[in-house]
């Protein structure tokens, strides 16, 4: 699984080795519950930002290289749900939309990561939310909550084996 | 007995504390450690500003990190010792027309008082002399410091000696010094120590050595418009703006205003054009190049950038400008590997 760190603010890179751009955006259908797409800044200053499709990504590591660009993704970006305010069915405030969670493969999401605050997230921990659970208004994200099982942890792998 | 066995790690934790608190309070008390450390932190810094340039030699012509360090260091000092010896007599040269510059300006500045001010109201003129003091008391101090910070560093001749010799050996044995860094960090924090370093090194690299490009190719361009226009000083002024631009938001306008004031005091038309050709000069800079060239972009907030640099400058004057913004980076980037691996 990834989280939106392992996505945003790479590099991006065509099959023939050539910078496409940045990773500024992450694009989510709701509807299906997975990556719509990626949306990347590009360094030539004329060129419109250009977005990836899932399938189009051939591997995700200290880089990301994909097969083409297109430019037609519509949709919900990340940026517009971080760091709003979820609320239960009772009006009480959860805590804050931190971190998306993906499927490395099928680009699925699997959740959000959810954080009470800066220093409480230290002394309480964080919490993990499932995509069909919330309903995502203007200013803040309801959260209904089903059952009684609170998600805790998740396994992040990492592969560091560099020495400078 | 029974009370040191079973508390065992966390005396030899307090212990550690305490060392550790120990040696910092000799770094600032004593003053041979105290040079000592500064010594060879100030070459770890050249060390790593060159570190990409080594990587890059040694990826492109395929030799080794020995080879690849003394060809940097042989270039730097070749390199200073040719820009010493063309700049500075020119730089001297140019020194000699200051009296006319001083005395032109001198003039200008009678003129403005006697003409205007004094007649016009006391409460003006009064004003008037408070901020004359506090901006000469300004530059003053802010001259003094940088002096003091250059004569501090030449005070000790054997750092001229030392600080190229234990660059060069940063610069060849990195990899094994950080080997052996790691292993003084204990085991289960080792993973995270690695990727903090990563992600220090992927944003900090990029930024020195953007700067830095991007202050030469200022100065240059500077070089060539003053030339054209034919202002006097040309090296001094360039050479200024070039190092200025290395402080991101005040740099450039730190150093363009001296160049708009010796425009202006040669003649009020060269004055606009200058200030026009300065200008174009700091968008092109700032919009079209810093974001090609520095590409990992540090995500700092602008407000936040502008705080650290007014603490920068607070504390440690013009050099803590420059040191403020990747000392905000490493912190930043440290808060956020933290905060993401806590989990």
């Amino acid at each position: 699984m990834i989280k939106s760190k392992d996505i945003l603010n790479k590099n991006v890179y065509d099959t023939n080795n050539k910078k496409i751009g940045i990773v500024k955006d992450i694009f989510i259908d709701f509807h299906r519950g997975n990556m719509e797409g990626i949306d990347i800044f590009s360094y030539f200053p004329f060129k419109k930002n250009l977005h990836i499709k899932p399938k189009d990504i051939v591997k995700i590591n200290e880089f990301i290289v994909a097969r083409k660009e297109f430019n037609g993704c519509v949709g919900f970006r990340y940026s517009e749900i971080k760091d709003m305010e979820i609320l239960d069915a009772l009006g009480e405030i959860k805590g804050n939309i931190e971190d998306i969670l993906i499927d490395e493969v099928t680009f699925n999401i699997r959740g959000f990561v959810v954080s009470p605050g800066i220093l409480e997230k230290i002394i309480r921990g964080k919490e993990i939310i499932l995509l069909k659970d919330i309903i995502v208004n203007e200013d803040y994200i309801i959260y209904k909550d089903d059952s009684n099982i609170k998600l805790k942890k998740f396994l992040h792998e990492e592969k560091v084996n560099e020495y400078n | 007995m029974n009370i040191i066995k079973t508390n065992k790690s966390k005396i030899i934790k307090i212990l550690l504390c305490l060392l550790i608190i120990t040696f910092i309070f000799l770094y600032i008390k004593n003053e041979s450690i105290h040079k000592t450390v500064n010594l060879v932190l100030v070459s770890f810094i050249f060390a790593y500003i060159l570190k990409p340039i080594r990587n890059f030699l040694m990826k492109r012509f395929n030799i080794n990190s020995n080879k690849a360090s003394i060809v940097i260091m042989l270039g730097i000092v070749i390199g200073i010792a040719l820009s010493l010896y063309i700049l500075i007599p020119k730089m001297y040269k140019e020194l000699s027309n200051i009296e006319v510059i001083f005395s032109k300006v001198v003039n200008l500045y009678e003129n403005i008082e006697q003409s205007s001010i004094k007649k016009k109201s006391e409460l003006f003129s009064s004003g008037y002399e408070q901020i004359k003091d506090r901006i000469s008391e300004f530059l003053v101090s802010m001259s003094l410091s940088l002096i003091n910070n250059i004569m501090k560093i030449s005070e000790n001749l054997i750092s001229f000696a030392v600080i190229p010799v234990i660059t060069y050996y940063f610069l060849t044995d990195s990899k094994n010094i950080s080997k052996r860094f790691y292993l003084l960090i204990p085991l289960k924090r080792r993973r995270i120590s690695k990727i903090i370093i990563r992600d220090i090194d992927k944003l900090l690299g990029s930024y020195i050595l953007g700067q830095f490009l991007l202050s030469a190719i200022v100065g240059i361009v500077t070089l060539i418009i003053l030339l054209f226009f034919d202002v006097k000083f040309p090296l001094w002024l360039s050479v200024f703006n070039g190092i200025v631009n290395i402080i991101p938001y005040f740099g450039p306008i730190i150093g363009a205003i001296p160049i708009i004031l010796i425009g202006f005091l040669d003649s009020t038309s060269k004055g606009i054009y200058i200030l026009i050709g300065v200008f174009i000069l700091q968008q092109i800079e700032g919009n079209i190049l810093a974001p090609r060239i520095t590409s990992d972009s540090t995500n700092i907030h602008p407000v936040i950038v502008i705080i650290l640099l007014i603490l920068g400058q607070q504390s440690a004057g013009f050099l803590g400008m420059i040191l403020a913004i990747p000392l905000g980076v490493i912190i930043k980037v440290i808060y956020e590997d933290i905060n993401y691996y806590l989990f």
